[in-house]
């Protein structure tokens, strides 16, 4: 209750003490509190992320020479302990047979030339031994020129036959042999698009082999960033599948023509998968560290920027000062770099290492203004 | 003026109080039928606290998602304001007021309007207006719109209920924690490396799912792994709890403020989950029931609040008084699908592509009806999503092999709420313990149909609330945050105090200046009699009953009294000069009717200029005229029929004490009366010279006394307004609330325990505190304007069990939060009864832009003076928070686009623009119906993929012709520049507005004071085209004081004519009027002594004294001319009127003036200076009358000789 009922009925006898007792309450007017942050060269990485998806290093569709019914698939034992057809995932070594065509027909062709190859050898040990006979006949002049040369003739003649058999033979060998896929060198099955029993045709993919010995990955990068890449730089990727395990990759290519489509250029990492954790198609993350502010740069929260006075176009900071105890909030213009760490702005001129900026409380602040710090 | 005679009077009057006196049966019926009348007048009438000031706003709301504040003002805010201004309705222009406002903020253009004063229909008005707004929805920008039209914007919540939900305790905690321990326990029984592990867990109300926060605990566990913060993390998951346990690189505080900087800079939120209590982090299984506790866990979640208000709601909704009810602080549901974009890549698919997908899928075409026999069978396919399950198991693609491609394979499903949030409600309270607890909240805002009783509405809403505390939780908190019945019914019972006890005062006064019982008794019956007439007639006029209406009543109790006392006084007199007590019971009371009516018309006239009062002032204080005029009929017409037949059956002839003329003449106070008379007619110059010092001094004082307008009103409830920096986020403004609640709490208890100790210290002085972050409360105080949401505003009402501490707190708190509270302007803000934003406010607006090219131009120039007029006030050292409302400017980015790359690479802006919302925003793409809910699907990118400015840079364009993927860096970059966030309007031109609040102990008119000089030297150096105006408080008063001006020369003139009809002559009224500027230095004296600032209320007082010593003096002169008739010599007559009039006029004056104590004491500082300008005044002008005229009187006649005295 701030009625004052005694002062009140001294309203008229008090009228003659006027004008003494009024306080001129002088209000030191609060000082705008503030948090600053002590400017510190940092070591800024801007990172870049592409996105990539894990190819492998050599791939290679096993295809029939021959046309016919497959008649067995390579088996492995199964995670449950039984044999089943070899499928994708599966590894395989060289040499390894993985199908086989029924080759009957290739066995039937091989006889067929094998007697034909009898048939001519037949032929030609008898031409062989007319030949011997007639020569001698000749050189004794029993025979006449004609009739030598019709020996020599029929020997030459069965003499191709021969050459023509045995290379039917080969080649109904080579056949029966082509009747069996076998793995070139050891990697990967990708893919299996035959079942026994399933009619191939000449030139039809039966699997696909692939070596993961080292996987790629190829990085669709925009011109302006190519320079970002060289060749041999080894770079971290990440994965969601294989969240805890560092993957190092190193650049082996870089496209010299962009994707006339999306004007991206292909880079290609090289990542060696000796332990197989990385699998076609996976996708990954490329984080990189952008080269240009890589240098140590002096970087301020981007709540301490605020507008220049001498120039709008610009901008500034308030540098906290402590001059006798009294601490001053000055403007200062800076110059921005391009760049921005999470919330941090590089800053390129007007401030040095040790220099404290204010980042809380700077829209409520005027140049030359004092100021109380907080933690 | 010619008296008549007796014998005269006798034989010819027919009036009504000589039939009162005569036809008792008539009177007596009367009488009671009065009583009757004015009691039931009195029970029926509404009560509040204050007069219903119409609030005549709406508000015009167009969201433009993702543009410029530039654009938003220039593209709709113009559009709009223009449509608003064809409108007639319109207030006009004025420094005080609006009539059409807008802000453009980025995203959004808020309007808000208000009719003029004299717009009766204000539905038709606003309707009108949203018609024509309707018509422009089309002629918007792309992706503007639609315009939300709130015409109810002004109305005030009668109540505003907070449901808050309680902490979990008790057994509950018990079992939560076990569960739990039991879970570290266990899946620490596999031994890692053997060091020390600590489980950090995220517990979450019962009955929420905590898989909800499964991606972002993964997102954390990634983090800490990457940086060597944890290692051997494993996930622990129970019932409503989830965690992860791990051995722990760093200390605890280290590994908490490391985590939760994750969240915030990468995640971009303050916690995992909105439901999600704060993370405790583990070490040891045993403690874990101590640190659950410690986390203080609401019980209830969002979804859950939302349901039990949603039910209260409709219950209330259902009670007769109840016009609406809005909910603040409600979470709104959603069902987030959180992609990867390299993810979606790969598999070849665009998030716009999910869209398509989930439209097909989520089918509400119906299936027709099928008629079977004599049944009609509705065919209803499934199609609807009713579980966000469902959407995970929608095929999206097949491989070549056929097998599908599920969405949940491709994205995170999970459920959430808005986010970020659009206002956030929380209430801070404390148990029987002491303690404090922050708890979320959803507040509803009651509003009452208008006509109704607020004091009934408060009882059906007592009745309901208990109903539903048995249908919803026990434990749930329902509080009244703002309560008008109780503050109604209290304020009325004080101010209804106040009169009682005037009324006391009144009969006590009356019984000692009688000295003699009958007398005391006629006027102890005839001022509730005339009470009751005047409850009667102002039932009748409509007027409530309220702090306005009885505080006038108080004030005119003094006038009141005069009558009976005048009348009474008359009939003993004619009871002493022999007249029978039938016929002296009229008679008194007719001789002096003419006199007294024109005294009672002097009064009414006083007063009635005051129906000109404008806006919401004239709002406010309309009922002092008419509450007044009906008093002073009341009292003229009981005056005139009940007290003369009361005296009839009252006053006796006092054979001893009719002293006479004579006797008195030499006897007594009255002798001594005459003699300084005497000596004063004698010594005329010198005290005429001497006065005109006494008026000197007057104007001497005026120039001492502080102007202000109207005082903050003393309420259980006060504010705190908070604004952060224009671009600051919601979750930024949340943590500023907290610092700021604790420092209320802190604050209050060390005032608490230093001024109440004494007192019974168990309750605690702040009851509570309620928050809302991101926007203003409903409007629970009619002059609180509520701010639209914005992320970067809170609004804190800080509730005290004790209202007088309010005025004492404000300040400490006010100056602990400048204080400690960086980066945001916080204002400690006291109810006002009469709206006035900010104490100093300078309204500077550019009309000078002509050409759309400088608008840019313009903006710069209005900063560039702003800021000139910021430092004036800055240097003002009484001034303190001194800024403009437009905020500094905010750093912007923009991404500019090469159109040349973008076009290779087959994209275009919109592309752009499209793959970045729904990166950065989300993009709404199927509804989900949830029983009555109908909760949107959301596609977002994972939040830790685009938390930061810098992962701009690796945002992927998905082109909308082909399939290309392109990363955002190819063909675009991103610049920065500092932008204007906010742009105020009024009037249709830019203002920007600055404002100050004064220093504690000081006033705003005190700051205007030292500014003066500087401010009108800025004015005259304004650039053509800009304009200054002085608003706020210092404008108010200004232009009411102005109004008070002119009120009371009107009223002076009308008295001033009246009086000249009534003497015929124009020299004795000035007369009349010489004694007014005395009293005025009586009032101005007052103030002065109690320090009391020279408001709107002093002056308002100070205009109504002029009727009083006006009507005091007309009476005096009568019996001056009585006098002279009688043919007394001038300075017997002059002297012996002031003798006859000295007891009259001391006992109106000492009843007036002690009738207003008690308003002085109960009515707080809105009454204080009113009461002491009139107390002042009236003390002073009792002596003026009776001293002072006579000398004037003598020197008019005597040297002057403008009046002739020539005795009959």
């Amino acid at each position: 209750m701030t009625f004052r009922l005694g002062q009140f009925l001294l309203l008229f006898c008090a009228l003659t003490a006027l004008g003494c007792h009024r306080s001129n309450s002088d209000s030191n007017s609060q000082l705008t509190v503030v948090r600053v942050q002590t400017v510190a060269e940092s070591n800024t990485i801007n990172d870049i992320s592409y996105s990539v998806s894990i190819v492998p290093y050599t791939q290679v569709n096993m295809s029939f020479k021959v046309s016919g019914y497959i008649e067995k698939i390579l088996q492995i034992q199964g995670s449950d302990g039984r044999m089943r057809d070899v499928q994708q995932n599966d590894k395989v070594v060289k040499g390894t047979l993985l199908a086989q065509v029924q080759p009957s027909e290739y066995l039937d062709q091989l006889t067929e030339a094998q007697a034909s190859l009898a048939k001519a050898n037949a032929g030609l040990s008898k031409a062989n031994d007319d030949y011997l006979r007639a020569r001698n006949l000749y050189a004794t002049q029993s025979l006449t020129q004609r009739e030598f040369d019709q020996a020599r003739k029929e020997y030459d003649s069965y003499k191709a036959e021969v050459t023509a058999a045995r290379a039917q033979a080969d080649d109904a060998r080579l056949y029966l042999a082509y009747t069996k896929l076998r793995v070139p060198w050891d990697g990967v099955i990708l893919q299996r698009n035959v079942e026994v029993g399933s009619l191939v045709a000449m030139g039809t993919v039966g699997f696909v082999l692939a070596n993961i010995e080292s996987v790629k990955a190829t990085v669709g990068v925009p011109d302006t960033a190519l320079n970002e890449f060289q060749l041999g730089d080894s770079l971290r990727l990440l994965t969601k599948s294989l969240p805890n395990t560092p993957i190092t990759g190193i650049v082996t290519e870089i496209g010299a023509e962009a994707d006339s489509q999306t004007r991206l250029f292909g880079v290609e990492l090289t990542i060696s998968n000796a332990d197989g954790r990385l699998k076609p198609g996976m996708i990954a993350r490329l984080n990189l560290p952008n080269k240009e502010i890589k240098k140590a740069a002096i970087s301020v929260p981007l709540s301490a920027v605020v507008r220049s006075q001498t120039d709008s176009q610009k901008f500034a900071v308030f540098v906290v000062d402590s001059a006798n105890g009294v601490e001053t909030a000055a403007l200062r213009d800076i110059e921005i770099g391009d760049e921005i760490y999470r919330n941090q702005i590089a800053v390129l001129q007007g401030l040095t290492q040790g220099e404290r900026v204010v980042v809380n409380g700077a829209q409520m602040l005027a140049d030359a203004e004092p100021v109380k710090v907080i933690p | 003026m010619a008296h008549h005679s007796d014998a005269e009077i006798i034989r010819d009057t027919q009036n009504t109080a000589r039939y009162f006196t005569e036809t008792h049966h008539v009177s007596w019926v009367l009488l009671l039928v009065v009583a009757i009348w004015g009691y039931m007048s009195y029970s029926n009438i509404p009560k509040q606290k204050d007069p219903t000031i119409p609030v005549r706003m709406a508000s015009v709301v167009t969201p433009w998602p993702g543009a410029t504040a530039e654009d938003v003002e220039q593209l709709v805010t113009r559009q709009v304001e223009q449509t608003v201004a064809e409108s007639t309705a319109i207030h006009p222009p004025q420094a005080t007021a609006f009539g059409i406002k807008s802000l453009s903020l980025p995203g959004v253009s808020i309007i808000k309007i208000q009719l003029a004063g004299s717009i009766d229909d204000t539905e038709k008005a606003f309707n009108d207006i949203n018609l024509n707004l309707n018509g422009i929805n089309d002629q918007l920008p792309q992706g503007a719109g639609p315009i939300q039209f709130n015409s109810q914007f002004g109305e005030t919540a009668a109540l505003l209920l907070t449901v808050a939900s309680p902490k979990e305790k008790g057994v509950e905690l018990t079992l939560r924690a076990r569960s739990i321990r039991k879970a570290i326990e266990n899946i620490r029984q596999y031994p890692a490396s053997g060091r020390k592990r600590m489980s950090l867990v995220v517990a979450f109300p019962r009955g929420v799912e905590p898989s909800v926060a499964q991606h972002m605990l993964g997102a954390l566990q990634d983090y800490l792994e990457q940086s060597q913060l944890a290692t051997a993390i494993r996930q622990i998951k129970g019932s409503s709890f989830i965690g992860i346990d791990a051995e722990i690189n760093v200390d605890e505080q280290e590994f908490l403020s490391q985590a939760k900087q994750f969240l915030s800079e990468r995640m971009g939120i303050i916690r995992i989950h909105p439901d999600a209590w704060r993370p405790v982090l583990i070490g040891d299984p045993v403690d874990t029931e101590n640190r659950l506790r410690g986390v203080d866990g609401d019980k209830y979640s969002y979804s859950e609040l939302d349901n039990f208000t949603d039910l209260l709601s409709r219950n209330l909704n259902a009670i007769p008084q109840v016009s609406k009810i809005q909910r603040s602080g409600v979470l709104n549901q959603q069902v987030f699908l959180a992609y990867s974009q390299e993810r979606l890549a790969a598999y070849g698919i665009q998030p716009s592509n999910i869209q398509k997908i989930l439209s097909l899928r989520n089918t509400t075409v119906p299936g027709g009806m099928i008629e079977i026999a004599d049944i009609g069978l509705l065919i209803e396919p499934t199609g609807q999503f009713t579980d966000a399950a469902q959407l995970g198991d929608v095929i999206i693609s097949r491989n070549a092999d056929g097998l599908p491609l599920y969405l949940r394979q491709l994205v995170d499903i999970h459920r959430g709420y808005q986010s970020p949030p659009r206002l956030l409600n929380y209430y801070n309270w404390h148990d029987d313990s002491g303690r404090w607890h922050r708890s979320r909240a959803i507040s509803l805002a009651i509003m009452m149909r208008s006509g109704e009783q607020i004091g009934q509405f408060g009882q059906e809403v007592d009745q309901v609330l208990t109903l539903m505390k048995s249908r919803l939780p026990d434990d749930l908190l329902m509080v009244r945050t703002s309560d008008q019945p109780r503050q109604s019914s209290e304020n009325i019972d004080l101010f209804m105090t106040a009169l009682y006890e005037a009324i006391l005062l009144v009969v006590v006064v009356a019984v000692i200046g009688f000295r003699e019982w009958r007398s005391a008794l006629l006027l102890m019956i005839s001022i509730p009699v005339t009470l009751a007439l005047t409850f009667g007639m102002i039932s009748l006029l409509g007027i409530e009953l309220q702090q306005i209406s009885i505080a006038t009543l108080i004030i005119a109790l003094g006038l009141l009294v005069d009558d009976p006392v005048v009348a009474g006084d008359a009939v003993k007199r004619e009871l002493a000069a022999g007249q029978p007590r039938m016929i002296a019971a009229w008679l008194g009371p007719t001789k002096l009717a003419r006199v007294i009516l024109f005294a009672t018309l002097t009064n009414i006239v006083a007063y009635l200029p005051f129906l000109m009062l404008s806006g919401n002032t004239g709002d406010f204080l309309y009922s002092i005229p008419v509450v007044m005029a009906c008093a002073l009929t009341a009292s003229r017409l009981v005056s005139m029929s009940f007290v003369p037949f009361l005296a009839y059956y009252l006053l006796r002839q006092e054979t001893d004490k009719n002293i006479s003329m004579a006797y008195r003449r030499t006897h007594g106070f009255s002798g001594w009366y005459y003699r300084l008379g005497q000596r004063a007619i004698e010594h005329r110059r010198l005290i005429f010279l001497t006065s005109l010092l006494v008026l000197l001094f007057g104007g001497f004082l005026k120039t001492h006394l502080k102007n202000s307008f109207f005082p903050e009103d003393v309420q259980y409830i006060s504010y705190v307004d908070v604004w952060l920096k224009n671009d600051a986020t919601i979750s930024a403004t949340d943590q500023v609330t907290r610092e700021l609640e604790k420092i209320v709490r802190d604050v209050t208890a060390t005032f608490d325990q230093k001024h109440r100790r004494d007192k019974n210290g168990d309750t605690s002085l702040l009851e509570s505190i309620s928050t809302f972050v991101g926007g203003g409360a409903p409007r629970f105080w009619f002059t609180v304007t509520p701010q639209l949401h914005q992320a970067n505003y809170a609004q804190v009402i800080i509730r005290l069990n004790d209202r007088e501490a309010t005025p004492e707190l404000a300040p400490l708190w006010q100056e602990a939060m400048s204080s400690e509270i960086p980066g945001a302007w916080l204002d400690v803000r006291q109810l006002q009864t009469n709206p006035v934003k900010y104490p100093v406010a300078i309204r500077l607006s550019g009309r000078a832009t002509v050409d759309p090219s400088q608008e840019q131009q313009d903006i710069r120039t209005l900063r560039r003076l702003s800021r000139k007029v910021v430092s004036i006030l800055r240097s003002v050292p009484m001034a303190t928070r001194v800024r403009d409302n437009w905020g500094t400017d905010s750093f912007a980015v923009k991404l500019e686009i090469d159109p040349d790359q973008a076009n290779f690479a087959g994209i275009s802006n919109q592309d752009v623009a499209l793959s970045s919302l729904s990166a950065v925003s989300g993009v709404e793409v199927a509804t989900l119906r949830e029983a009555n809910l109908q909760i949107p699907v959301v596609t977002r990118m994972w939040p830790e993929q685009i938390a930061s400015l810098s992962d701009l840079n690796n945002l992927y364009v998905f082109s909308a012709e082909d399939s290309n993927k392109v990363p955002l860096t190819e063909f675009s970059r991103v610049a920065y520049k500092m932008e204007t966030q906010r742009i105020r309007r009024m009037e249709q031109f830019r203002t920007v507005t600055v404002v100050a609040f004064p220093s504690s102990d000081t006033i705003a008119s005190e700051v205007f004071n030292a500014a003066q000089k500087q401010l009108t030297e800025f004015e005259k150096n304004l650039p053509p085209g800009y304009t200054m105006e002085i608003s706020g408080e210092q404008g108010h008063t200004v232009k009411g004081f102005k109004e008070l001006i002119q009120v009371m020369g009107i009223s002076a003139g009308a008295i001033f004519l009246a009086l000249v009809l009534q003497f015929k002559n124009a020299f004795k009224p000035i007369l009349v009027f010489a004694a007014v500027p005395y009293g005025m230095v009586g009032s101005l004296s007052a103030l002065y002594l109690m320090d009391s600032p020279f408001s709107y209320m002093a002056f308002l007082g100070i205009v109504a004294l002029i009727g009083v010593i006006v009507s005091h003096v007309i009476v005096l002169f009568d019996f001056i001319d009585e006098r002279q008739e009688q043919g007394e010599a001038f300075e017997q007559a002059v002297l012996d009127a002031g003798i006859i009039r000295l007891r009259p006029v001391m006992i109106t004056v000492a009843a007036t003036v002690l009738a207003l104590f008690p308003l002085a004491i109960h009515g707080g500082p809105l009454w204080q200076p009113l009461c002491f300008a009139q107390i002042g005044g009236l003390i002073f002008a009792m002596v003026i009358t009776l001293l002072l005229v006579p000398v004037f009187y003598s020197i008019f006649v005597l040297d002057l000789k403008l009046i002739k005295w020539a005795t009959v």
